[in-house]
């Protein structure tokens, strides 16, 4: 019976000891957090709501010890609308479901938790969808010092978006989405069509592939994003030397590296129609391979790719080819892949000129020839705007349509 | 004292009042009275006595039949006395007289009078001289079908307690039993508690004898054994026995029969009393025997090589050994296609987690981890949260104990009051909680899914649910999902800890020799692929085939 006793109290003990064990559980109601949506990035002096005056920013803000005041950060942050069988209508259609605070500071966790002192509730970062940094920003600093906060930070979700613009960030989050979603899940979902639209750079560019990026020391791209007066549209890349800021990519030589790497699904391809000059076809895709192989010959770097499409033909602008003519059709087939030949080498020069391997050759040489990528390893950024890349595309129609 | 001082006399009855010798003469004749009357019931007492003493009886036994019928009736009258529905019926009959000792509602009386009193009454035959033989006289000349002769005269009455009639003849000792038992019983009826769709639907009543019938009249097998036990020493409830003797697991009924000759207790109403005494975890939240009502879900487990204990007076008889698995079978799972039959044996272990964990697992995560909700759903919770006053565990806690009430109510209520009770709770209450803002949709929402989801298992298993829903429940609200799952850590030891005659009640689950149980265990194939007993309760053949003359 003591026995007994004993190792009942033995076990209770050790699901004790066990308690302080556990870590991270602090119980803190849903409704009692504050869902921070997105966070803007802006240089001090800008990012201010219209008309703020410089007294509201030194309200806002708290007395420094050290570094200076130079970023602006604000936080998009979710308010609740008490649901339930009691408030029926549609009150919340016109109605902003978010809004923002600002602080000014160095350390960006020393901004957030002094931000505390403006908010009701905890401020809550795993539900984050998005980043916004302004070109100001990243001209002025790396984008490692600047994302370090959300690396280190155990709220912070891998599926973060983040996004560079050429404007201020702020405006971004005072945006009004037509759905009536509030603003930081909208700005997330609009990265997530990019499977259907080649014009959209958002493929592996979120939190996790930025700081898998930075961690293997290879150059980073991330989406851009831009806003003017109501009209939100992600269009083109940002693009890194390492976290160097190094420029913009456009919409088409987004779909250029997007050939290249093989990223998307069912982009639009437009060429000139080679039995009626003047007109215009586009083709969807429906299948796409691609093979990019390093190859070493002495010094010489070079790099060939193979690409396979398969293609549906969608759109016809004026006069009809006679697709059931087999030479016709081969003619087609020719003209897409010779766009596609056009916009691969567009890529690959605006990427070469930036110097910015978009197209990952250092990581394909390093796997491939480790040997070599040894060698030239110091030296890539020299190495890689020289590289040659020789391009075979082999396009075909499968379907043409089903009244021609 | 007597230092100059006087002393003073008075009446002892000026001090205390009650000493005054009138009111002492009165309380004196009352003891007398009592005094007389005490004597008179010494007397009584001590002729009751010394009239059962007359008769030299052995041990154990109060008294034993003489052959002067006199002395028997007044020995049965001293026992029985004040047992006034015992009837004595003297027929005098060629030769001498006998007499009828019966229980008044417990006995056929027409019955009685057509097969036992009018042959007696009609025959020509002389009763055997004292001493000759008289069982050879009681066969020939009475037409009743059960006739017994029994020695021991506690058994003798006994019987006669539970329906039979004594018969005894001037002159003779020997006592015959003759089966005229009847009395009032409910009818086979539905089953109450194990509804089927497409199985048979006829379930046990309360009476011993009908659900042994009930049993042999689907199974012509010899080797259906029903074994009968006397359980609870003062109320002798019969007790059977049910099991197959060439399949059951060797050891098994002997450890059954030992358990149930070690429970001691006066008297036995439910077969649950025997379940409780002979299960070894009393403390366990969860049923260590499983609950047939249904002779199809019996004999089912009889055949599996399990043994059953039936209880006179319960319509449900206990199988035992029982597993997790076979608690969670249920007769539909055969009485439809396999598919179908998986896909609903699927749902209900689907639904006993969620009966367990799915509060738990709420509480965990809107309290402790809504990082994990996706976001839109997050949103919307906490939309739904912002508007209620309590925390969430407060919240759950009320919900539940709110649930516990209505289903308790509805158990307690008559019929016709279900329904009104329904409609307070379901509506008035319900709807006006979630109005008032008192406790969110989505809560309501959980706990109901939860009720329902414990509605699933039987009966027995449920309660244990509820138990563990709230232990569970207390661990989540401290510790989230740590909690949760140190609870269902917990729940999973105890209950492959747990032993039912032998058997882990979960641990068949994980025991890689019996993974071929799995095949009747958590899916079901179709019966043409599993031609096997299950290994768990060890049968002696684990072919479901004829018996192969061994």
């Amino acid at each position: 019976m003591m026995d007994r006793l004993r190792k009942l109290l033995c076990a209770f003990l050790l699901l004790v000891f066990v308690l302080p064990l556990a870590g991270c559980w602090d119980r803190r109601e849903l409704q009692e957090r504050n869902l921070v949506l997105a966070i803007a990035l802006d240089l001090a002096d800008e990012g201010l709501k219209p008309g703020q005056s410089q007294e509201t920013v030194k309200a806002e803000t708290f007395v420094q010890p050290t570094g200076s005041k130079r970023y602006r950060l604000s936080l998009q942050i979710l308010k609740y609308e008490a649901k339930g069988a009691g408030s029926k209508g549609g009150g919340g259609q016109g109605a902003r479901k978010t809004f923002v605070l600002s602080n000014t500071g160095e350390s960006l966790f020393e901004m957030v938790r002094d931000m505390l002192g403006q908010s009701s509730r905890a401020l809550y970062f795993e539900h984050m969808q998005v980043v916004i940094i302004s070109e100001a920003v990243l001209r002025q600093t790396n984008l490692a010092p600047i994302l370090d906060f959300f690396f280190r930070d155990a709220e912070m979700r891998s599926r973060i978006r983040v996004y560079a613009t050429p404007g201020q960030a702020r405006p971004l989050l005072e945006f009004k989405p037509p759905t009536g979603e509030p603003g930081g899940i909208y700005l997330n979902n609009i990265a997530r069509n990019h499977v259907k639209n080649a014009h959209i750079g958002t493929a592996r560019t979120d939190l996790g592939h930025i700081i898998q990026a930075l961690d293997n020391d290879a150059d980073v791209i991330m989406p851009r994003i831009d806003i003017q007066d109501e009209v939100v549209k992600i269009r083109g890349l940002a693009v890194f030397r390492r976290d160097r800021f190094g420029g913009y990519l456009d919409e088409y030589a987004v779909q250029g590296i997007r050939f290249v790497r093989g990223t998307e699904r069912g982009a639009i391809i437009t060429a000139p129609c080679p039995v009626h000059p003047g007109e215009i076809l586009a083709l969807e895709l429906v299948k796409h391979e691609t093979k990019l192989t390093p190859h070493v010959a002495g010094d010489d770097i070079y790099f060939t790719l193979d690409i396979n499409m398969t293609g549906n033909l969608s759109e016809v602008h004026g006069a009809q080819p006679n697709t059931y003519d087999y030479k016709n059709k081969d003619a087609l087939e020719q003209a897409f892949a010779q766009e596609v030949l056009a916009n691969v080498s567009y890529a690959v020069r605006q990427s070469q000129t930036v110097g910015c391997d978009t197209l990952y050759f250092g990581s394909k040489l390093k796997a491939h020839e480790p040997e070599t990528w040894k060698r030239v390893k110091e030296r890539w950024d020299e190495i890689y705007p020289a590289i040659s890349l020789y391009t075979s595309v082999n396009v075909r129609i499968r379907n043409i349509g089903v009244h021609r | 004292m007597h230092q100059g001082k006087t002393l003073n006399f008075h009446k002892l009855s000026t001090a205390i009042p009650s000493a005054a010798l009138a009111a002492t003469n009165e309380r004196l004749k009352a003891l007398r009275q009592l005094t007389s009357e005490g004597a008179k019931i010494g007397r009584d007492i001590s002729r009751l006595a010394a009239d059962l003493r007359k008769v030299a009886a052995p041990q154990q036994e109060p008294f034993i039949f003489t052959s002067d019928l006199e002395t028997n009736e007044r020995l049965l009258r001293s026992i029985l006395r004040d047992c006034e529905d015992v009837i004595y019926r003297t027929l005098a009959l060629k030769g001498g007289r006998a007499l009828l000792v019966y229980v008044h509602g417990m006995t056929d009386e027409a019955g009685l009078a057509k097969f036992v009193i009018q042959p007696l009454l009609e025959c020509s035959v002389t009763i055997p001289e004292p001493g000759a033989d008289i069982e050879s006289y009681i066969q020939q000349h009475i037409y009743a079908a059960g006739i017994q002769f029994i020695e021991q005269p506690s058994s003798i009455i006994g019987e006669m307690m539970g329906g039979r009639t004594l018969l005894l003849f001037d002159g003779h000792a020997r006592v015959a039993l003759i089966g005229t038992t009847q009395f009032a019983k409910r009818n086979v009826g539905d089953s109450k508690t194990e509804g089927v769709v497409r199985g048979p639907h006829e379930a046990f009543n309360e009476t011993l004898i009908d659900n042994i019938a009930l049993l042999r009249r689907r199974v012509r097998d010899p080797n259906l054994k029903i074994k009968i036990l006397n359980v609870g020493d003062r109320s002798g409830t019969r007790a059977a026995l049910a099991y197959v003797s060439n399949l059951v697991k060797p050891g098994l009924l002997e450890e059954v029969e030992k358990r149930i000759a070690a429970v001691s207790t006066d008297i036995v109403l439910t077969s649950f009393k025997i379940e409780e005494l002979i299960s070894k975890h009393p403390w366990s939240p969860f049923p260590q025997a499983e609950v047939a009502e249904r002779p199809d879900t019996l004999l089912n487990a009889l055949y599996g090589g399990r043994v059953g204990i039936m209880v006179d007076g319960t319509p449900l008889a206990l199988v035992v050994p029982a597993t997790f698995l076979s608690m969670m079978q249920a007769t539909d799972d055969y009485t439809t296609q396999p598919l179908g039959g998986m896909l609903i044996r699927m749902i209900r272990y689907l639904s006993s987690f969620l009966a367990v964990y799915l509060p738990a697992l709420y509480i965990s995560v809107v309290s402790f981890h809504p990082g994990m909700l996706p976001t839109t759903l997050a949103i919307s919770i906490a939309e739904l949260r912002s508007r209620t006053p309590f925390p969430s565990i407060l919240e759950a806690f009320g919900m539940i104990i709110i649930l516990e009430i209505f289903q308790e109510a509805i158990i307690r209520l008559p019929q016709r009051m279900v329904t009104a009770a329904s409609v307070v709770g379901g509506f008035v209450i319900g709807t006006t909680v979630v109005e008032a803002g008192l406790i969110n949709p989505l809560l309501v929402v959980v706990v109901a899914m939860t009720a329902i989801a414990s509605y699933t298992a039987s009966f027995d298993f449920a309660v244990g649910f509820r138990v563990v829903r709230i232990f569970t429940l207390l661990a989540a609200s401290v510790l989230g999902l740590y909690g949760t799952l140190l609870a269902l850590l917990f729940t999973t030891v105890h209950l492959c800890a747990l032993r039912s005659f032998g058997e882990s009640v979960l641990g068949g689950l994980f025991d890689i020799t019996l993974l071929e149980d799995w095949k009747d265990g958590i899916v079901r194939v179709p019966l043409k692929l599993n031609r096997t007993r299950p290994k768990v309760y060890g049968p002696q053949d684990r072919t479901r085939a004829g018996d192969d003359g061994g």
